[in-house]
């Protein structure tokens, strides 16, 4: 995989008595944003932790651009940005000054302008002279998530960025997130709230107890998944749509509402095609047909993986 | 690179300017104050002082001045790196730091440099002020200089191994440590015992200092020649601050690194001990036996022995590889053969410390081994046998007991060295005290001549007995250790 940013290649870190992470293997393209999903006690942050060398591995190997950390450090570190879910700041440091910090630590040319511009971008502006030690879990949240970015890393790996935050402040974090996709930069994000992910990844790996139950993009593990949700609306009450849905082998677990149904479709392309069109033949009028495919959740519990989350 | 430009040092700098420095500085101003104002009252009125009596107050009262110095830059400089470092490491600020691509010596800089600042304002003042006594009190100027250069070495010394401790050691038991080497190494204040010959009285350097005022005792003699105390304390610490600096930056490029790498653990030994036999060389010119059996003194050498014994365990210590190591070497090699168990095993370095300690014990009794071969034989026996028994079960409870590997050790350690002089309290009988793993070189080598070394023989070739069981136990840990990672399935 030569275009890819992050590399990951049998990454194992043990622990006393327990596989911390087994044998993990996965790559990153530029402006993949990939959900590292799993229950609590996975090795999620187990992995991106070792990722960045801050865990012994027992074997195994991480490449950002092709520098590996052991021989290329200043190069490695350079390129990724770690943001930890326990939101580390001085709390006697304002916002400007912890990010200058960071700026100073990491060589940022220009800090002030580059300061401003992750403030901007974080909407922290107005918080810029507020002491760290002041400020909500949210907002450290965004701060932290600010001096991952000073460096301007390409690859960003997110531990639990929405972990312990309210609605308000998860909306927010979610819409910086959807922002980093437009930066093209490889994300590795994890977290074991599927909803989280949801809508702006690209990519999914599902880690169970240490291991890599399965991962590529979302298209790819619907399709290994073997059947997909789908959805159908219809513009009013029709009970002849429910028996057209019925009257096919390939489909299983129907959930009928007034203007529709979600059911398993199993089968390929043709068979979608087939259902669609009968449909019509038979008058529904339809106005909604799509995959549920990108339904983290649905991936998930049909992905192998046993633990409930 | 400039401080100013050190990201560390400029951030540790803002954090102790933003919690005050302004009270300390004042108090440290009335303090100096108060000293310098006793020496005027004196000088105006000395019968109506208490101080009439004292020969020179102005020693007296730089000696204060010194003393407060010595208290907040070393000791409160030492409790704040650590104190910082340990905060840092337990709130992921350590590692988030870690991640920036700087070179680990800025952190080591930063660090060592910024987080003391407030106790170094505070020392600023008390040296201005004792300048202020040195003048007035009419005393040579390079009195105030030699001072406050051991003191400026003494706290840089001090607060590098503050760093070292504080990255090296479990953040939530980080004082717990301070505290011990403090104590340890403030006992030379009383341990005034042969000052000039010991090594200990120039890593803190009460013996240079008192030299500094008054030439106390003479100047140390070696071999060849008489050298100024704070020349030797100022080589001493340069020298071991080397390895110190050493140890910190390759803890902060690898955490999970041994503290210090086996060759390291041995060149700091063997020149510690070189620096000692070189100081006490003097004493006995190779002739300890002789002068041991007909003047019956052998104290001086019993204290090496005790602070030989005392340093490799912490160099061994520090050998002692992470938990997580020996698990990764035993995951990565192919076969529990020994060979793969001693590359990460502290044992070899136990008996190269042992084997380095036996050459400094013979030096000392080299001309006159024919008279003391018996001590010998029980001193470097005793090292050998403590120093193997200490790093088998360091690292068969380390990896029996996992995490809970450290209180079994410490019990049994406790058993083996201080149980029996318990006992011997208890039963008021000095012999059980005699079974102590750290007690029959010691006792030795402090009674050369005396009745006690048949048994001192007798308890060290028993000690040997326990050191071999111990291997045993040892040995069947690390298999067990092998197997079960052989059962985790890693295909070689």
């Amino acid at each position: 995989m030569p275009s890819s940013i992050l590399t990951i290649d049998s990454l194992r870190v043990d622990f006393a008595d327990v596989v911390a992470v087994r044998d993990v293997s996965l790559a990153l393209d530029p402006g993949d944003v990939c959900g590292l999903i799993g229950p609590n006690g996975a090795g999620k942050t187990t992995t991106l932790r070792a990722v960045v060398g801050l865990e012994l591995t027992t074997h195994g190997e991480v490449r950002i651009a092709g520098y590996d950390l052991r021989r290329n450090p200043t190069e490695f570190k350079r390129l990724v940005g770690l943001m930890s879910d326990t939101c580390p700041v001085y709390d006697q440091l304002t916002v400007v000054e912890f990010l200058d910090h960071f700026a100073r630590a990491y060589r940022v040319a220009d800090r002030a302008a580059r300061v401003a511009e992750c403030l901007a971008f974080t909407s922290l502006t107005e918080k810029r002279d507020a002491p760290c030690g002041t400020l909500s879990r949210g907002i450290k949240q965004r701060l932290v998530l600010a001096k991952t970015l000073l460096p301007d890393p390409s690859v960003l790996l997110l531990d639990e960025p929405a972990s312990g935050l309210d609605p308000l402040a998860r909306v927010e974090l979610r819409n910086l997130l959807q922002k980093l996709r437009s930066l093209d930069k490889a994300v590795l994000i994890s977290s074991h709230i599927l909803g989280e992910l949801a809508g702006f990844c690209n990519k999914v790996a599902i880690m169970e107890r240490g291991k890599l139950v399965s991962s590529g993009t979302i298209a790819e593990l619907s399709r290994h998944v073997g059947k997909q949700r789908m959805l159908v609306k219809w513009r009013q009450e029709q009970t002849g749509a429910l028996e057209v849905l019925r009257g096919f082998s390939c489909v299983k677990n129907i959930t009928a509402a007034p203007d529709g149904a979600t059911f398993d479709l199993e089968g390929n392309a043709d068979a979608n095609e087939t259902l669609l069109k009968e449909l019509i033949q038979q008058g529904v009028r339809v106005t909604q047909w799509r995959s549920l495919g990108d339904d983290l959740e649905y991936i998930f519990f049909q992905s192998g993986a046993k633990e409930v989350m | 690179m400039k401080h100013g430009e050190n990201p560390f040092f400029v951030t540790q700098r803002k954090l102790v300017h933003r919690e005050g420095v302004l009270a300390a500085v004042i108090l440290a101003g009335i303090l100096g104050l108060s000293f310098f104002s006793g020496l005027l009252v004196y000088r105006w009125n000395p019968r109506e002082t208490s101080a009439h009596t004292i020969s020179r107050p102005g020693d007296t009262l730089y000696g204060c001045v010194v003393a407060l110095e010595l208290l907040i830059l070393v000791i409160g400089g030492f409790g704040r790196i650590s104190e910082r470092i340990c905060t840092e490491r337990k709130s992921g600020l350590w590692d988030s730091n870690c991640l920036a691509p700087r070179r680990p010596r800025d952190m080591v800089w930063g660090y060592w440099l910024g987080a003391p600042l407030r106790e170094v304002y505070m020392a600023v003042i008390l040296a201005i002020w004792g300048l202020g006594i040195i003048l007035v009190a009419g005393m040579p100027f390079r009195v105030w200089l030699l001072t406050q250069l051991l003191i400026v070495s003494t706290s840089l010394f001090f607060g590098l191994l503050a760093v070292l401790v504080a990255i090296s050691g479990n953040p939530r038991r980080g004082g717990m440590v301070i505290w011990l080497v403090l104590v340890l190494l403030l006992s030379q204040i009383f341990l005034q015992y042969a000052a000039r010959r010991m090594i200990t009285n120039y890593i803190f350097p009460v013996y240079p200092l008192a030299w500094s005022f008054r030439g106390w005792h003479g100047e140390p003699s070696l071999p060849f020649f008489t050298i100024n105390p704070v020349i030797v304390t100022l080589g001493v610490q340069l020298v071991l601050g080397i390895f110190l600096w050493r140890a910190a930056i390759r803890r902060i490029a690898d955490p999970f690194l041994p503290v210090l790498g086996r060759w390291e653990a041995l060149a700091l030994y063997c020149t510690t001990l070189f620096l000692q036999s070189v100081l006490v060389w003097t004493r006995w010119h190779g002739q300890f036996g002789r002068c041991a059996v007909s003047h019956g003194f052998g104290g001086e050498l019993a204290v090496i022995q005790g602070y030989m014994m005392l340093l490799g365990i912490v160099l061994l210590t520090g050998l002692e590889a992470n938990g997580a190591w020996p698990r990764r070497v035993a995951l990565c090699a192919p076969s529990a053969r020994l060979r793969s168990i001693l590359s990460v095993s502290a044992v070899p370095s136990a008996l190269a410390l042992g084997i380095a300690s036996a050459i400094a014990i013979l030096s000392q009794c080299m001309f006159s081994l024919a008279h003391v071969w018996k001590v010998y034989v029980v001193a470097t026996g005793n090292v050998m046998s403590f120093f193997l028994a200490f790093v088998l079960l360091l690292e068969y409870c380390r990896l029996r007991f996992g995490r809970q590997g450290l209180g079994f050790f410490m019990l049994w350690l406790f058993i083996l060295c201080v149980f029996p002089f318990i006992l011997s309290i208890v039963l008021n009988n000095s012999t059980v005290a005699r079974l102590s793993l750290l007690a029959p070189g010691i006792s030795v080598l402090a009674d050369p001549a005396g009745r006690w070394a048949n048994f001192a023989l007798l308890t060290v070739l028993a000690h040997f007995a326990i050191v071999a069981l111990l291997l045993l136990f040892w040995y069947r840990q690390w298999r067990r250790v092998f197997t079960a990672a052989a059962g985790r399935g890693i295909s070689h």
